[in-house]
């Protein structure tokens, strides 16, 4: 399965969501992403992202602050 | 363990789900075989998805549960933490009670811990199983609402609570302010002018007093406690007990002919005992509502002492009956704001030296002094050192500043001629610029450091000190005017045990972490205003209870319906054998004991939390989802043997 990787480390909110936001404008439905991010409001931003985009948060993992966020588009 | 314990009934259609969540499942798990239908007897239907939680796979979920007559769904997938919710919705979508799904997390406890010799396909069967005979013994639970109260009740009538208190009400709120004290107006009605206006403290007091007196919304309830606090934010609980009420202050018009005719005389602790009081009348001059009150530690009719009551005859409004019993309220509220305030630490007892409030007490005109500030052996002071102790806690350093800054301009008005000193680096008080301005055109000397308490020494002229600091000196003066410091008001320990609200390492109340959210607690529904989270200058406090009243107006709403917790615990009566242990285990207060003993778990106080039932010797309480008969089913899945089914 082809993942969508996006790296967020070292940015500050709200630019992890403005990248997650940006690099999947022509994302298709269903695709896998996956983002990291190390800022300590990262999980929190993303998981709003989706909410409001009605995506699937599938995973979180690593240890804070670095975490990788998996999304289901 | 019996053959028949824990075993699937034959009537419960159950709907076996795996979600391979995408990339993260089948690695370590063998979801080939795992998802066999033949595997698993026990279930109706067995069906594996790429993405269970995604649209089409929620879809699909929900069409298996209409079309195949399903009465219990067990998914394998993630943790129910992340998806629980998500996959109770689609089951009430589909017209299931959402209590009827058994999650087990296969990802995080077999998949991502590794496949050991095939050993996460065995452990990942040996879950499902669990999970399956658990799903069995589910049943439905139904989810109640009650509705939301709008009322609030503000704990504290210091300045804080009044100012929430008048918000609310002024927006139709019900407000119930419980007062310790017999009077409104916590440490500002102590105080001569306020900092940096240098208005009377009374003036800007005594209206905001008389408007939450007088207003039809507000009730307040004097010399009374919160003795408990239960419930959740839209439906708390809150037993309140008021002091016997010895005067009847509907017939009370504040005359003080009581007063006269008290015998017992005792320092007055309003003013840290500058001046005298009795056992009964107006807790100070102007105490606001203007009514006595009867001091029960020092009233020789309460405290057993024995006294015939010459207060009784006294009065002439026929006001006074020492029969009348304590009242015990319940009030229901959606919100409450503790207002608890701080009180002040108490100076050395050696002549000459004051505290703060003390010197306040003296400059006000309608003080025990009459607004004359006296020395020890009488007379005007001519060298008056202000200070802060050595051991005041460093939090209390810019209120300290700006009262003592302001207790110095005071004293030049009033002491003509006299020569200050002001200590504590007083110079750098915030919003002081005009006022240290002035003391210094008057030729106040400033200087840093603080007084060492234990240097304090009387001498023939006066007062000796040594003021700490790199620049030590010592010196003499006829008034020493120290600021000692702060603490948390005395009760407010245990009121935080109560609300679950966290204190700091002095004991003030901690508001939550999140600044979008000023006075707000950990705890919703629960806020904390004023000099209850710390030593606070008098801007800052109006301001908080300002804050949380309208917190409290844009959240719940009148006539709003809550949830209660679907998963409340539930005692077997005739189990019960009314030992009470689970009284004192549930950290809510949830529970309490009926008449004959046995013990009852209040619904709407329950956050199904599971101590209780954890806690009972006799297995009397039952938690929904988490009964013996569902946890032992699932433990003898967990446990049988690889390969056996219990198919009967």
């Amino acid at each position: 399965m082809e993942i969508q990787k996006i790296d967020a480390v070292g940015l500050r909110c709200p630019h992890p969501t403005l990248a997650l936001s940006n690099a999947t404008q022509k994302t298709a439905p269903g695709t896998l992403v996956e983002i990291s991010g190390d800022c300590p409001s990262f999980e929190k931003d993303i998981r709003e992202f989706c909410q409001k985009k009605k995506k699937m948060v599938l995973t979180v993992n690593g240890k804070a602050p670095l975490l990788t966020i998996q999304i289901q588009f | 363990m019996s053959e028949q314990h824990g075993k699937p009934t034959p009537s419960p259609r159950i709907g076996l789900f795996f979600c391979e969540c995408g990339p993260n499942m089948g690695n370590a798990i063998r979801l080939d075989d795992l998802a066999a239908q033949e595997a698993w007897p026990e279930a109706a239907v067995v069906q594996r998805h790429a993405f269970l939680c995604a649209p089409d796979g929620k879809a699909k979920l929900a069409e298996q549960v209409r079309t195949q007559g399903l009465d219990r769904v067990v998914i394998g997938g993630c943790s129910p933490h992340e998806h629980e919710a998500t996959f109770r919705q689609v089951l009430a979508d589909a017209g299931l009670n959402p209590f009827l799904l058994q999650m087990t997390n296969l990802r995080e406890q077999c998949e991502w811990q590794g496949d050991d010799d095939g050993q996460a396909t065995v452990r990942a069967r040996g879950l499902v199983r669990g999970a399956l005979w658990r799903a069995a013994q589910q049943e439905a639970v139904e989810t109640r609402t009650v509705e939301a109260s709008a009322d609030v009740v503000v704990i504290g009538g210091g300045m804080a609570g009044l100012s929430a208190a008048l918000t609310l009400a002024q927006k139709n709120r019900r407000v119930a302010l419980v007062e310790r004290s017999a009077a409104l107006g916590g440490l500002l009605a102590r105080l001569d002018e306020v900092f940096p206006s240098m208005k009377c403290a009374s003036c800007f007091l005594e209206p905001a007093i008389n408007q939450v007196l007088d207003h039809p919304q507000i009730d307040v309830l004097r010399e009374s406690r919160v003795v408990s606090v239960k419930g959740f934010h839209g439906q708390f609980t809150v037993e309140v007990e008021s002091a016997a009420p010895a005067v009847d202050p509907s017939r009370c018009m504040g005359a003080g002919e009581c007063a006269a005719a008290c015998p017992v005389s005792f320092p007055d602790p309003l003013d840290e005992g500058v001046g005298q009081r009795k056992a009964i009348g107006m807790a100070y001059s102007g105490s606001l509502p203007h009514v006595s009150h009867v001091d029960p530690v020092h009233c020789g009719r309460c405290n057993g002492a024995g006294c015939d009551g010459p207060c009784v005859q006294a009065c002439p409004m026929n006001a006074i009956d020492f029969q009348r019993a304590p009242v015990n309220r319940t009030l229901t509220c959606g919100a409450v704001v503790v207002a608890t305030g701080m009180e002040t630490l108490p100076v050395p007892a050696v002549p000459g030296v004051i505290s703060c409030v003390q010197l306040e007490r003296m400059l006000h005109p309608q003080g025990p002094t009459s607004g004359k500030v006296t020395v020890p052996g009488g007379g005007v002071p001519r060298r008056v050192v202000l200070a802060p102790s050595s051991e005041m806690p460093a939090r209390d350093t810019d209120l300290a500043r700006r009262e003592l800054t302001k207790l110095a301009v005071r004293l030049l008005d009033v002491c003509e001629g006299v020569e200050l000193q002001l200590a504590g680096d007083c110079h750098q008080a915030t919003l002081a610029a005009p006022m240290i301005e002035q003391l210094r055109a008057a030729g106040v000397a400033f200087s840093s450091g603080a007084l060492d308490p234990a240097t304090l020494v009387p001498t023939d002229n006066g007062v000796s000190y040594r003021r700490a600091g790199k620049l030590a000196s010592t010196g003499t003066a006829d008034l020493v005017v120290l600021w000692t410091g702060t603490r948390p008001s005395s009760t407010v320990g245990e009121l935080a045990r109560d609300l679950h609200v966290r204190t700091t390492a002095e004991g003030f109340l901690e508001a939550d972490v999140d600044l979008l959210v000023p006075t707000g607690t950990r705890v919703p529904g629960i806020y904390v205003v004023g000099a209850a989270l710390g030593p606070r200058p008098l801007g800052d406090v109006v301001r908080d209870g300002t804050a949380a009243a309208g917190r409290i107006l844009s959240t719940r709403l009148p006539g709003e319906r809550l949830e209660l917790e679907p998963l409340a615990a539930r005692v077997i009566p005739e189990r019960c054998g009314a030992c009470g242990v689970c009284v004192t285990a549930c950290p809510y207060g949830a529970i309490r004991t009926l008449a004959d003993g046995k013990c009852r778990v209040e619904p709407a106080h329950c956050r199904g939390c599971g101590t209780c039932a954890a806690a009972c010797p006799s297995l009397a309480i039952a938690c929904p989802q988490f009964e013996y008969r569902q946890v032992s089913a699932e433990i003898s899945g967990l446990l049988a043997m690889e390969g056996t089914t219990r198919s009967h």
